[in-house]
């Protein structure tokens, strides 16, 4: 151990010139070779795309009511026919898509952030701050999901905003208790260690450190999450619990058509296939993100 | 002699746990001076570890608890800080490094980013300036790779990850650097050249340097003196050419008997019989008696205190008392 050793400036140069690759990148680029993973993306892109520009090519407006032409079936002028009121179902399918996209988006962020700090307080500092926040989880998810929804819109007044309320509050826990559960094995991590020894405060640590290396789990579980918003949403709207006419929401679509759909099968199918598609795309997406962000499917 | 940099005097650390409590450090003294590098060293289990986060004020409390002496740097008892102070401290003055590499480095941040954190967590520099400083401190722990600071961890080996710990620990100029166990985790050629490192900026920066260790190796090699630890206790202190060539206390006889020896031929390497005791259930009087080839009856039912044997050699055991203990058995007369 006495001979001199390599200490020289240069001998540690050496190694690997590989390119250096940021995670997140890392992670695009492999999700660009999911092929589920993409099919998803490709579907919710495309319904994003019609949200926002459908509008502009449409020859009807959702609301537009024609009462010559009522429960039509499909045709060149009306390519998903039109429901009781005479009203263009193409029309209301691609307007009901802004609808469920942003209540899907809003409820989704609401409950993400809130239930992200929570878990975090709760992972981190343990202590009474955990038994609070895990019970009151524990609370909300002893109710069924959809029974605790209707309740709180029930306490708010039924209407698109409220339903929204209430699906960001019932998936909090969710969110919640995935972050508490990742916190808890991150901050036994060196680096966290090695962080306090720096000196960094408490809320940077949890922020700058902790969070970064806990919120892929959140991300798939936001992204499998926005389509049960979107089924939780169209429920609400089914049971008239959220969006309120003449809002072309497709729960409420639904229940709309359950008088004629024996007669007029199309005011039912154009708005349920609309649920599925989203639910669907949403789910693969998860799914693939998943896969890719999981360690042990790598290679 | 000057005040010492960093004093610990009578200090005890007790866990207080469902089973009882465990007195994990249990009145331990040390001095660290200016400049000195000090060796901590004993048995996984017997306090190191808990004495060097107690100095960083990283000790989970609760559990954990001080139950008495005080920890000084610069004649600042640190003992009771409030976190904010301790925040002050933590990277300025004091820093530390740590056993694993591999993973006391964030996987998502550069390494870049995660300098400039420490700079700027204690210096108020622009961003631009902390980046310069830290190309800089990567330089002097002798990385001088281009494009370092936009890598990330896991794409340099053991060593190179300990090399950026050492570089953010000491980007501040801490007065103490505290290194519980920095070679541990590393293969012997990595080792070798992380010590000559640290000895290194010992020498460069006059950063005082606590090493934790259990690798009396590494103590020869690297310190001016040296703190043997048993179950929470401090049991013998010295500098290191008094401790390698006349260890006083039976355990750190037996430690350096356990060191297998080129130049001499053994059919079986010397082992300290028995194990650690349970933290929880000490034994009566001295802690090492259960395991000790010269125990007497005293010894089992008194605890020794920490004997002055001149020239700053200090050792906790009953055969150095001429009056109670006898003098004729001390183990001094026993070769290893």
């Amino acid at each position: 151990m006495n001979e001199p050793v390599l200490t020289e400036r240069h001998s540690v140069t050496e190694l690997n010139q590989e390119k250096v690759e940021s995670p997140f990148r890392e992670t695009m680029r492999a999700l660009l070779h999911h092929r589920s993973a993409m099919i998803g993306g490709g579907i919710i892109l495309f319904l994003i795309l019609i949200a926002f520009i459908a509008p502009l090519l449409l020859p009807f407006g959702y609301n537009q009511i024609d009462a010559d032409a009522r429960l039509q079936p499909p045709s060149a002028e009306h390519w998903f026919g039109t429901d009781d009121f005479g009203r263009d179902i193409f029309a209301r399918v691609v307007y009901g898509a802004r609808i469920s996209l942003w209540v899907g988006f809003f409820a989704i962020t609401g409950s993400i952030v809130i239930g992200s700090v929570l878990g975090l307080i709760a992972g981190y500092y343990g202590g009474w701050r955990d038994t609070l926040i895990s019970r009151s989880f524990d609370i909300l998810l002893a109710f069924p999901a959809i029974l605790l929804a209707i309740a709180i819109v029930a306490m708010l007044g039924p209407s698109l905003e409220n339903a929204m309320y209430a699906i960001a509050i019932i998936n909090i826990p969710t969110f919640g208790r995935l972050m508490r559960s990742r916190v808890l094995a991150v901050k036994q991590e060196d680096f966290v260690l090695a962080a306090q020894a720096i000196g960094m405060k408490d809320t940077r640590i949890l922020f700058h450190h902790i969070l970064p290396n806990s919120w892929t789990p959140i991300m798939v579980q936001g992204t499998l999450g926005f389509a049960t918003a979107v089924l939780e949403a169209a429920a609400l709207g089914f049971i008239g619990m959220g969006a309120q006419p003449p809002d072309p929401e497709w729960g409420k679509m639904l229940s709309d058509s359950r008088g004629f759909f024996q007669s007029a099968p199309w005011t039912m199918i154009f708005p349920g296939l609309a649920i599925m598609l989203t639910v669907l795309g949403f789910n693969l997406l998860g799914d693939g993100l998943r896969d890719v962000l999981d360690p042990r499917m790598k290679q | 002699m000057a005040e010492p940099l960093l004093d610990i005097s009578e200090f005890r650390m007790y866990f207080h746990t469902e089973k009882g409590v465990v007195k994990a450090v249990d009145g331990v003294d040390l001095t660290v001076h200016e400049g000195e590098v000090v060796g901590l060293v004993g048995e996984s289990g017997c306090g190191k570890s808990v004495t060097s986060l107690s100095v960083m004020g990283l000790v989970p409390q609760p559990p954990g608890k001080v139950e008495g002496g005080s920890i000084r740097l610069t004649g600042k008892d640190l003992t009771h800080l409030r976190q904010r102070e301790w925040q002050r401290i933590r990277g300025n003055d004091i820093s530390m490094i740590f056993q694993e590499p591999m993973t006391s480095l964030n996987p998502v941040f550069t390494i870049g980013d995660q300098i400039v954190e420490a700079l700027q967590k204690h210096q108020k520099i622009s961003k631009k300036e902390a980046k310069k400083r830290a190309g800089e401190a990567l330089k002097e722990v002798g990385i001088s790779r281009k494009g370092i600071l936009g890598e990330y961890p896991h794409q340099l080996s053991g060593g190179m990850r300990q090399r950026v710990m050492i570089a953010m620990a000491m980007v501040c100029r801490p007065k103490l650097l505290i290194a519980d166990e920095p070679t541990t985790a590393l293969d012997v050629t990595i080792q070798a050249q992380i010590l000559d490192l640290m000895r290194r900026l010992n020498e460069e920066t006059g950063t005082a340097i606590l090493m934790i260790t259990h690798d009396l190796g590494v103590v020869a090699e690297m310190c001016d003196r040296v703190v043997v630890m048993y179950a929470g206790e401090v049991v013998e202190k010295a500098d290191v050419k008094t401790l390698f060539q006349d260890p006083r206390h039976p355990y750190t006889q037996g430690l350096l008997k356990s060191i297998p020896q080129l130049d001499k031929r053994f059919d079986r390497l010397y082992s300290i019989p028995g194990n650690v005791p349970d933290p929880r259930k000490m034994p009566e009087g001295c802690r090492f008696s259960p395991r000790c080839e010269f125990a007497k009856d005293i010894c089992m039912t008194q605890k020794p205190d920490l004997l002055d044997l001149g020239k700053s050699h200090f050792s906790r055991c009953w055969l150095h008392d001429e009056k109670k203990g006898d003098a004729d058995r001390d183990p001094i007369t026993v070769t290893t």
